[in-house]
């Protein structure tokens, strides 16, 4: 009879330590899984501030040969000065970057019309930094939407989702295209 | 891209007379070999019928071993001629035909890609007791610098029968065509993309879990957005975002065509902003087919090149629009 009782007991303990090593594996799990996700969202954040230092030079690059785009680049400037400022809210940074991209993106089309602008090595070499600065801005993006899949796939499974609860984490969003982007771009007004 | 037209214009303008010089060897050699095969077959039949003759056995044996004999040296001497032959073909023809292809190509009949540049491509794990090949192409081609030639890999493999005897066999892993090309970005980790199949043996669940637990590759398991690729190749990274980086969803259709195209155990791997290429091929390329040499063999020779240059094309490596040059 007491050795009976010994028995039950140790399969008792012996479950009770599985249960706990299984939540702290589940756990740590999660844990690591939003530690990746909040890291490639530092990436990004990262890559685009790289891009911010690249908008004076671009700027004091293209001013001179397009006088009639003056509008366009005061307002990159604008954008550029309000993003990288500390005061600014991150909400507000995200949406100052996609008004960036557009910019950006503006300018690039504008300049096909200075061949000489095109021509100059300077120009060039910006035009490459930039086009490897967005390159690089796509890998992370991609690499944040997968880190965030795995992390809003995991707290939705069982038995992931009871310690999710608990841990008060809930689904993350992907990044995605702008309405702006989503576009397909007009290509008849860029030759107005 | 050099097109068939091309091709055709620049055979009949440059290489039909190469082709003809050739066949006329050939010719020749191909009548030498059947009278040589019919006089000696004839007398080695004639030998053997000694055997049914009274005359004594070792009289027999020997006369039969004389023809026997003047059989392997006629072998060995119409083999020489032929590789000969096919050494004048690939200075004549094949050489040509890579020039054809693009200026910027060399071709060496007995050069092959470096085995430090298999080894450091980090594709397979196997080591590396026996690396030969033949047919090096190198140069530029669309202004991006490449080499690729065949190689056959093999690893040592040292068995023990019942008796303590050991027995030492090379045992081929790779078989086929290296190809090494200057990568049009610049990046610092390894990336691999090796053919997925371990995924299509145990299923999407099993295999990612197997797949994750190799520790048998450096880097971790990254999972690509396309699902067709995830299909077919498995991709192994020190770096989440550079491979990312390099593999665009333009890159990985790419890659998936290159599978379609060439071979379903293609495998890539990207080190030192290089790309790597495995392609196994059991057919022996840039050879003399027959002994006397047609357009359509000149033609083929032709298509194999493109084959191997296309990838350029394929994977766009000749667009440098970011900072590397």
């Amino acid at each position: 009879m007491n050795g009976n009782v010994s028995v039950g007991f140790i399969v008792i303990a012996a479950l009770a330590v599985f249960g706990i090593i299984v939540i702290a594996m589940i756990y740590n799990s999660l844990i690591a899984k939003r530690n990746n996700v909040d890291n490639a969202f530092a990436t990004i954040d990262t890559l685009l501030k790289k891009r911010c230092d690249l908008i004076p030079n671009l700027v004091a690059t293209v001013k001179t040969y397009m006088q009639h785009e003056n509008s366009t680049l005061t307002k990159v400037a604008e954008l550029r000065a309000r993003a990288i400022d500390p005061n600014t809210p991150a909400a507000e940074k995200m949406t100052l970057q996609n008004e960036i991209s557009s910019s950006l993106r503006s300018i690039m089309v504008s300049v096909e019309s200075y061949p000489d602008l095109k021509a100059t090595e300077n120009f060039q070499m910006l035009q490459r930094s930039l086009n490897e600065i967005e390159e690089q801005l796509s890998a992370a993006r991609r690499s944040f939407n997968a880190n965030v899949t795995d992390f809003n796939t995991s707290i939705q499974i069982f038995p992931y989702s009871i310690l999710a609860g608990m841990m008060g984490f809930t689904k993350k969003e992907l990044f995605a295209a702008t309405e702006a982007e989503r576009e397909n771009p007009n290509v008849a007004n860029l030759f107005k | 891209m050099k097109t068939i037209a091309e091709f055709r214009d620049f055979y009949n303008n440059d290489l039909a007379s190469n082709i003809l010089k050739i066949a006329e060897s050939g010719k020749i050699l191909q009548d030498k070999m059947l009278k040589a095969s019919m006089i000696l077959g004839i007398l080695t039949a004639l030998a053997t019928c000694t055997f049914l003759l009274p005359i004594p056995m070792m009289a027999a044996v020997i006369t039969a071993a004389v023809f026997v004999i003047a059989d392997i040296i006629a072998f060995v001497h119409f083999y020489g001629k032929k590789k000969e032959l096919n050494g004048l073909f690939k200075f004549l023809v094949v050489k040509k035909i890579i020039e054809f292809a693009d200026p910027g190509l060399k071709y060496s009949p007995a050069g092959y890609v470096s085995q430090g540049l298999f080894a450091a491509s980090g594709i397979y794990n196997q080591s590396i007791d026996r690396y030969e090949g033949e047919d090096l192409i190198c140069g530029t081609y669309n202004n991006v610098e490449l080499q690729f030639s065949e190689i056959k890999v093999c690893y040592k493999q040292t068995t023990r029968d019942s008796k303590g005897n050991t027995h030492t066999t090379y045992v081929p892993f790779f078989d086929g065509v290296f190809f090494v090309a200057d990568f049009n970005k610049d990046f610092k980790s390894t990336t691999l993309v090796l053919p997925d199949t371990t995924e299509s043996i145990f299923g999407q669940l099993v295999g990612n879990f197997l797949q994750k637990c190799n520790i048998m590759r450096s880097g971790k398991l990254i999972r690509m957005e396309d699902s067709e690729f995830e299909k077919c190749f498995v991709v192994y990274g020190a770096d989440d975002i550079e491979s990312r980086y390099i593999l665009t969803p333009k890159i990985m259709r790419a890659m998936i065509d290159i599978r379609e195209r060439l071979s379903n155990a293609v495998a890539f791997a990207f080190v030192g902003s290089r790309i790597f290429i495995t392609i196994p091929n059991s057919r022996n390329l840039f050879e003399m087919e027959s002994l006397v040499p047609t357009y359509q063999e000149a033609e083929a020779i032709f298509l194999d090149v493109m084959r191997f240059t296309y990838l350029v094309d394929e994977l766009s490596l000749d667009l440098r629009i970011w900072t590397k040059v």
